[in-house]
């Protein structure tokens, strides 16, 4: 179960702006970034210092799960805005347990961030830059979920049975 | 019916302000059309040939009287005075302005409306059983179940960008009324051995270009665990369906390429994975929905009789009227197809006295078919005349439902980009020739499903006559199809021969009817039947012999 | 056969039609494009104030009949509603049945 008593203070709190890392990515961290080589995930098996790795739409991000406690970094790509196959990706990182950066790149565009949010991206290196204030405006703009993701909010129907 | 809560109310007045801030964005050149075209869509609305069109959700096709009579003011307020209810049992108006599509979505945001995900690659509006709640032959009533998917299916963060559009229908009862084994996923509602509710789970079927009927991928998922399992199955799809090929994008495509059997494993392995985390919602949101689907207070007293004296009343309740599970009362289907007429078109007056006629006779509640017709789903038996004979006043008691004048057929080209051919000219000129009620009730059950592309919006596929138009070589040209059906004996319309013109159709649909008629065993072996039983030699020989 | 260029009003969704200064409602006032149409059209895509423009074939006339029926159903409106007939010409396709 989701812990209600902390998603509704999430709820409640207005969205922190991210702090850029440079200045085009958008980052909801407070580690201190990484900044060493990021690997093609068809390389990654055969480097086994590799602490970042970029997937692309067509990798199977599964294969990653053993890895994950050396990983800091985790760039999924998004060659075109409509290929949802990396909100796949990020969710199950995260529900595998994976807790470092994980960075949506690429095609990312404003009216998709909330969602990204959701499944758990928390750093953004969009190809064209965003406006910060239309950012904070997209991620404020709805006050509930309807379901579970791998974001901390509780959906409506832990919050009408809390 | 479901009423919204403040949770709900939010969301929906959250979009329609998100919406309007798009709007005021493309109208002040801040993003261009192709940055906007998705947005709009994602809100139901397409640039159509002549403007655009709204597509307005009605979930699992169920509405109030108060709705429906909002839906009648803006059709002649943004509209000009008319609405098209769709095979989605949505409703689709032809003629909106981009300027006024927000203060639309605000009107129907405050009767609890909304446009949300009816377009784009996303799950779209939840359809369902028109006569759930009141059919005699349902295990239980699947509205709470299709209003919690649609809850959990708005906004998911995972699935808005799917290879495809993807579409749910649950139903209740062995007498499929809709069409799920023709769905990305098909939900049908049973019990299990020992007694409990679950759902049969169809993955993969499906019409368009390449139709496909669903194979079962699980026999009994419990109903505490459905919606996991829904999770499991979009996420396999999400992550495998194909990407490179829009016309092979669909999951259908997916489950034909690796077998159902391989794709159940998958989906097994993934659900295995989710299951644990908690993702279905708690019995107590089941209840909660539930008890707003209570049943309304019907009458015990009501007589459980019809007075059929009235011999064109009679022919209404032998034709319109279905049985219901309780004593006295009745399931009435209005005919959205008066011979001539646009199939599905209602007026915005039609609709304000559809309206008035639910709040008098049906506890204000009205349902949405897949084959674009109206439900009154609780009248009293004795009230059943009285509720006719204002309906024929409005031209909306034609007793025709299931008969060879009820046609389904998408917009076509009258008015859809896609289209490569007119639909409606077609449906009308099939039923004027046919106008004859003597002669349509001699014909029986014949379902004729016109379609104006290889998208088959107009289920041609599942038509026991199917009618696909195609553009040859500038010109219009129609195909022939037999043998298909949506209901629970689904199967694919085969092509016969040939395609025709327009006239030339209308002939052939003739020649094939009356080789049917010929060749029944008797009046009551249907068109279906019969061909299942001969084949398509004998139709083929009475159209091109 | 002339050629002309229509698109979408992006306000209305209205379809619209070059007159040679400007944009119309009325297919009658369709001007026929001569050399300079694609470079007009090239010109009207990459500014983005109408939506789906684009070049099609017309008979010459008063007004002029586009050649597929995609385009005559766009110029004179639905064939199912005469109610809804969009230029002051009969539509050439009209149904009877309607």
């Amino acid at each position: 179960m989701v812990d209600v008593q902390d998603s509704v203070k999430l709820a409640q709190n207005p969205h922190p702006r991210a702090t850029p890392a440079t200045a085009a990515v958008l980052r909801w961290r407070d580690d201190v970034a990484f900044d060493g080589p990021v690997v093609a995930f068809a390389d990654f098996g055969g480097d086994s210092n590799a602490a970042a790795v970029r997937v692309d739409p067509a990798d199977d991000a599964r294969a990653l799960v053993p890895h994950l406690a050396r990983l800091r970094l985790i760039e999924v790509s998004f060659p075109k805005y409509r290929d949802g196959r990396g909100y796949s990706a990020a969710r199950i990182l995260r529900e595998a347990g994976y807790t470092g950066e994980l960075r949506a790149a690429g095609d990312v565009l404003v009216d998709q961030i909330n969602f990204m949010r959701r499944v758990g991206f928390d750093s953004f290196a969009p190809a064209k830059p965003l406006n910060p204030d239309d950012v904070a405006a997209a991620l404020a703009r709805f006050p509930h979920v309807y379901q579970k993701a791998a974001d901390a909010a509780a959906p409506v129907w832990a919050l009408r049975h809390g | 019916m479901y009423r919204y809560d403040q949770y709900d109310q939010a969301l929906v007045d959250a979009r329609v302000d998100e919406f309007r801030d798009q709007v005021k964005r493309r109208l002040a050149h801040e993003i261009t059309e192709d940055q906007f075209k998705p947005l709009r869509l994602m809100n139901g609305l397409y640039l159509q040939l002549h403007a655009y069109m709204l597509r307005v959700a009605i979930p699992y096709g169920t509405l109030s009287g108060t709705q429906m009579r909002i839906l009648g003011g803006i059709a002649r307020k943004y509209d000009r005075g008319y609405g098209h209810f769709t095979t989605r049992q949505n409703i689709q108006y032809n003629w909106i302005k981009l300027e006024q599509a927000p203060d639309l979505l605000a009107e129907l945001a405050a009767v609890e409306m909304h446009a949300i995900q009816t377009s784009g690659n996303c799950i779209r509006n939840i359809s369902s059983d028109q006569f759930a709640g009141s059919a005699a032959d349902e295990v239980a009533d699947p509205r709470p179940y299709a209003e919690l998917l649609r809850q959990w299916s708005s906004f998911h963060p995972e699935f808005s960008f799917l290879p495809r559009k993807f579409k749910i229908a649950v139903t209740a009862s062995d007498h499929d009324r809709a069409a799920v084994k023709l769905h990305d996923i098909g939900l049908q509602l049973h019990r299990n051995a020992a007694g409990e509710l679950g759902f049969r789970v169809f993955v993969g079927g499906g019409m368009g270009r390449t139709p496909f009927i669903a194979p079962v991928i699980r026999e009994f998922i419990p109903v505490s665990q459905y919606l996991s399992y829904c999770e499991a199955i979009l996420r396999v799809y999400n992550r495998y369906g194909r990407r490179d090929n829009i016309y092979k994008a669909r999951i259908k495509i997916l489950v034909h390429e690796i077998g159902a059997e391989e794709f159940t494993r998958q989906v097994e392995a993934e659900w295995a994975l989710l299951e644990p985390l908690a993702l279905d919602a708690p019995t107590a949101e089941y209840e909660r929905i539930k008890a707003q689907f209570a049943p309304p207070a019907y009458d015990a007293a009501a007589p459980d009789s019809i007075d059929r004296s009235d011999p064109d009343f009679a022919v209404w309740v032998d034709h319109n009227v279905a049985a219901h599970k309780v004593p006295g009362y009745a399931i009435a289907t209005i005919s959205l197809k008066p011979v001539g007429g646009i199939p599905g078109d209602a007026s915005a007056e039609q609709m304000e006295l559809i309206a008035d006629l639910a709040a008098k006779y049906s506890f204000d509640e009205i349902r949405v078919t897949h084959s674009q017709n109206l439900v009154l789903a609780d009248v009293r038996k004795d009230q059943l005349h009285a509720l006719w004979s204002a309906l024929a006043a409005a031209d909306l008691a034609t007793p025709n439902l299931d008969l060879v004048t009820d046609i389904i057929a998408c917009p076509g080209l009258d008015y859809c980009a896609l289209a490569n051919a007119r639909s409606i000219p077609v449906a009308q000129s099939i039923a004027v020739r046919f106008a004859n009620l003597d002669r349509q009730h001699d014909i029986g059950e014949l379902k004729i499903k016109i379609s104006g592309c290889i998208n088959a919006c107009g289920h041609h596929h599942a038509g026991h006559i199917g009618i696909l138009g195609v553009d040859r070589k500038g010109e219009e040209s129609y195909q022939l199809s037999l043998g298909g059906s949506g209901a629970e004996d689904t199967s694919l319309a085969k092509i016969l021969g040939p395609g025709f013109s327009e006239e030339g159709v209308v002939d052939a649909v003739e020649k094939v009817i009356e080789a049917y008629r010929a060749l029944r065993l008797n009046p009551q072996e249907r068109f279906l039947d019969a061909y299942r039983r001969v084949g398509a030699e004998p139709f083929k020989e009475a159209v091109y012999g | 056969m002339i050629r002309l260029l229509t698109a979408n009003d992006t306000l209305t969704g209205d379809v619209i039609w070059w007159s040679g200064k400007g944009w119309s409602l009325n297919l009658a006032d369709a001007v026929a494009l001569g050399a300079e149409g694609d470079a007009l059209l090239a010109e009207v895509v990459a500014a983005e104030n109408v939506n789906d423009p684009n070049i099609i074939e017309a008979e010459a006339g008063s007004p002029p009949r586009p050649r597929t029926m995609r385009e005559r159903i766009r110029g004179f409106g639905p064939t199912v509603r005469a109610d809804l007939a969009r230029a002051a010409a009969p539509h050439p396709d009209q149904t009877k049945a309607a």
